[in-house]
């Protein structure tokens, strides 16, 4: 697929740089674009990690993402039966409903 | 995610008003996550580092591998002499793309690397920063770019610089006359600290570490969410 042709036709660009190794990127990158479109119906479509050694800038397009986001804050509550139906479905996710938010971002939270 | 939220959010009151419980069910929630993710990140790495032990390879290297390769990895129980080498390559640099569909790719040729790299650095004539405001005020002085200043302590009155600020910071920008981070929201460290010692703060500057080198000077206006170099 080319790295470069996916950036560029995706809109990836940096949006934070931390310490993280390539390992935990590569789960990240599954959990904002599968993971979230799975249990929230919406994705980032792509995402990118730019490298070297353990520190390393991750590639988003925030601009994607952030309709779909206005739509939900706009229509839902943080306590609303859609959100506690998705957490029913996730077994990992006991707690709040807001746990599908934040999961998928755990490393860049750290 | 949080990011967005603030940027849905802005200025507007109404749309805080609407989000207000969302925001604070998500930062209760934050604050949990920060408690124990580093505890899985230490997890990973001494797993790695054991398992390298046992095999004979340096574990640092599993730690460039992708979730795909680590589980065949993990099935296999063995690296061959070619990938221990991409590995190697990878430590150099890399850059990774994923796309919704599954498919993966990862790059380690040097050259196409610091070209993707080239592309994506921001324009450094720039002059001037724009952020989010957490605590107002204005300032002028020598920037501490704790990314790579963070071995000495900054001289009284500099303006930190960093990507996100952490409790270990909180003796330096004490001394400080302004505060500038890349990343956070208005419930971050770097924004509760701010408004906790009434320092002028400007967060979510996405390139400030890159652009604002230690000694360099700069104006920090917290009233508009603007930085320029002097």
């Amino acid at each position: 697929m080319g790295c470069k042709k996916v950036i560029c036709e995706e809109g990836l660009e940096i949006t934070t740089s931390r310490n993280l190794p390539l390992f935990i990127m590569s789960c990240v990158a599954r959990g904002y674009t599968r993971n979230l479109r799975a249990h929230f119906g919406m994705s980032y479509g792509a995402t990118g990690t730019l490298g070297k050694s353990n520190w390393m800038s991750a590639l988003f397009n925030n601009h994607r993402i952030i309709k779909d986001i206005e739509e939900y804050l706009e229509g839902h509550h943080p306590d609303d039966t859609l959100l506690v139906m998705h957490c029913q479905k996730i077994p990992i996710l006991p707690l709040h409903p807001s746990w599908i938010f934040i999961l998928p971002t755990l490393p860049l939270w750290a | 995610m949080m990011n967005n939220l603030m940027r849905y959010l802005g200025d507007e009151e109404e749309k805080g008003i609407l989000t207000k419980e969302t925001v604070h069910v998500l930062m209760g929630e934050r604050d949990k996550v920060a408690k124990f993710y580093p505890q899985i990140e230490k997890t990973i790495f001494d797993c790695t580092d054991i398992i390298g032990q046992l095999l004979g390879f340096e574990g640092d290297l599993m730690r460039y591998m992708s979730l795909p390769e680590m589980d065949i990895f993990l099935k296999e129980k063995k690296l061959g002499e070619a990938q221990l080498k991409i590995l190697e390559e990878r430590k150099e640099g890399y850059v990774m793309v994923y796309l919704e569909e599954g498919d993966q790719e990862i790059i380690q040729t040097g050259s196409i690397v610091a070209e993707i790299r080239e592309m994506l650095q921001p324009s450094i004539s720039t002059t001037e920063l724009k952020g989010t405001c957490a605590f107002p005020g204005r300032a002028k002085g020598r920037v501490h770019n704790l990314l790579t200043d963070r071995n000495w302590h900054p001289p009284k009155g500099a303006i930190i610089v960093t990507t996100m600020t952490n409790p270990d910071d909180t003796p330096i920008i004490k001394n400080a006359s302004a505060l500038i981070t890349e990343e956070g929201g208005i419930l971050s460290h770097a924004a509760v600290l701010s408004r906790e010692l009434m320092i002028p703060c400007i967060m979510s500057t996405k390139y400030a570490t890159q652009m604002l080198k230690t000694g360099d000077i700069i104006e920090v206006d917290a009233e508009k969410g603007i930085i320029k170099k002097v």
